[in-house]
């Protein structure tokens, strides 16, 4: 569950965020002042805060400033709504850290759309220079792991580490096509002695095993081998 | 003259978008409330404004803009948001008329709702 807190003070309002936000994958916790937010703060861990700039206990860019500053806060979404709709304010709210900004009056499902896409932001994993990304597989290189993925739910995909060095090299030159002879190369070393022959049955392995994925290792005949993308995997089958 | 309708439906229509089978439902419940509240505010309105409490006006005039947004009272709204810069600026002489013309149209704001109630 993805806990988002709502600084609000107007039960009206309250109301329709409630209603616009409210989803299986969450659960709101209302506040209307910036002490009973403080409160609230400390006993959970939000994943997003949709926060009210005028309340009655302070001001919420303020607010947002001091959860800039702390550093159990700082790196919490924030999604300012307010009513002032000027340029000027919108350049304030993002230079203290706000990281959307909704005017009033708006769409319930607007709000709700922009919430939903800033979770499914946030829940997805986070790419680095170790990681490829290619179709619907993820390699992750520090780990020597790949992932089949699907929305937001990825499948640990068993290779050996032949299979994972082929795959690497496969994804960094995505619908390039290899001879036997520049696989046998990419996969030499490390103490591995690979015959001729011998590479068509480890990529012959590698294809079984991510069929669970949008991609396939397509036979180029005479030439060799090369990594394609649903589109062509499903020409090919059809 | 303002061209804002007294309720905006779309955003009327957008929260029933929102209910699901287990909920109540949810215009009215946001309706009932929001006419409790506003009620509430015009009188405090009334006495602030013989009690020369100008801030009061501002304040009070904030939050009922974000309560008049929320059910989709868009001229009503506006007049709100103009009674707040008054307010803000000090401009007592016109308080008066503006909290009477916000208060003549939350009259039409509650004939509205009672119609998208009833037919809603």
């Amino acid at each position: 569950m993805d806990k988002i807190l709502v600084l609000e003070d107007v039960r009206e309002m309250q109301m329709v965020i409630n209603r616009a936000v409210r989803h299986e994958q969450t659960e709101i916790f209302l506040a209307s002042k910036i002490g009973e937010a403080n409160r609230l703060l400390n006993e959970n861990q939000f994943k997003l805060i949709l926060l009210d700039v005028t309340l009655p206990d302070g001001d919420g860019l303020g607010f947002l400033t001091s959860l800039r500053q702390n550093p159990a806060t700082k790196e919490i979404p924030v999604m300012l709504l307010t009513s002032n709709s000027e340029i000027e304010d919108k350049v304030l709210a993002f230079s203290l850290g706000a990281d959307d900004y909704v005017t009033k009056p708006f769409n319930p499902l607007e709000l709700r759309a922009r919430v939903l896409a800033k979770l499914k932001k946030l829940r997805a994993p986070k790419l680095d220079h170790h990681s490829i990304r290619v179709g619907s597989l993820r390699l992750d290189t520090l780990k020597f792991q790949a992932f089949s993925f699907s929305g937001e739910k990825e499948t640990l995909i068993d290779l050996t580490p032949l299979e994972f060095k082929l795959l690497t090299h496969f994804a960094r030159h995505e619908e390039q096509i290899f001879t036997r002879d520049q696989l046998i190369n990419v996969v030499r070393g490390d103490n591995i002695h690979i015959l001729d022959r011998t590479i068509d049955t480890h990529i012959s392995n590698l294809r079984k095993k991510i069929s669970v994925s949008s991609l396939a290792i397509r036979t180029i005949y005479g030439v060799g081998y090369s990594l394609t993308k649903e589109a062509l995997k499903k020409k090919k089958a059809a | 003259m303002s061209k804002s309708p007294t309720l905006n439906l779309e955003v009327i229509n957008a929260l029933r978008e929102l209910q699901t089978d287990e909920d109540d439902d949810v215009v009215a419940e946001i309706a009932q409330t929001f006419v409790k509240t506003t009620t509430e505010t015009f009188k405090n309105f009334d006495e602030a404004q013989k009690a020369g409490q100008i801030d009061e006006i501002r304040i009070m005039a904030h939050t009922l803009k974000s309560a008049t947004a929320s059910v989709g009272a868009m001229k009503l709204c506006e007049l709100i948001t103009e009674l707040e810069k008054m307010a803000k600026t000090g401009q007592k002489e016109n308080i008066p008329k503006q909290i009477l013309s916000a208060h003549q149209e939350f009259q039409l704001v509650l004939q509205e709702l009672d119609k998208f109630m009833a037919t809603g």
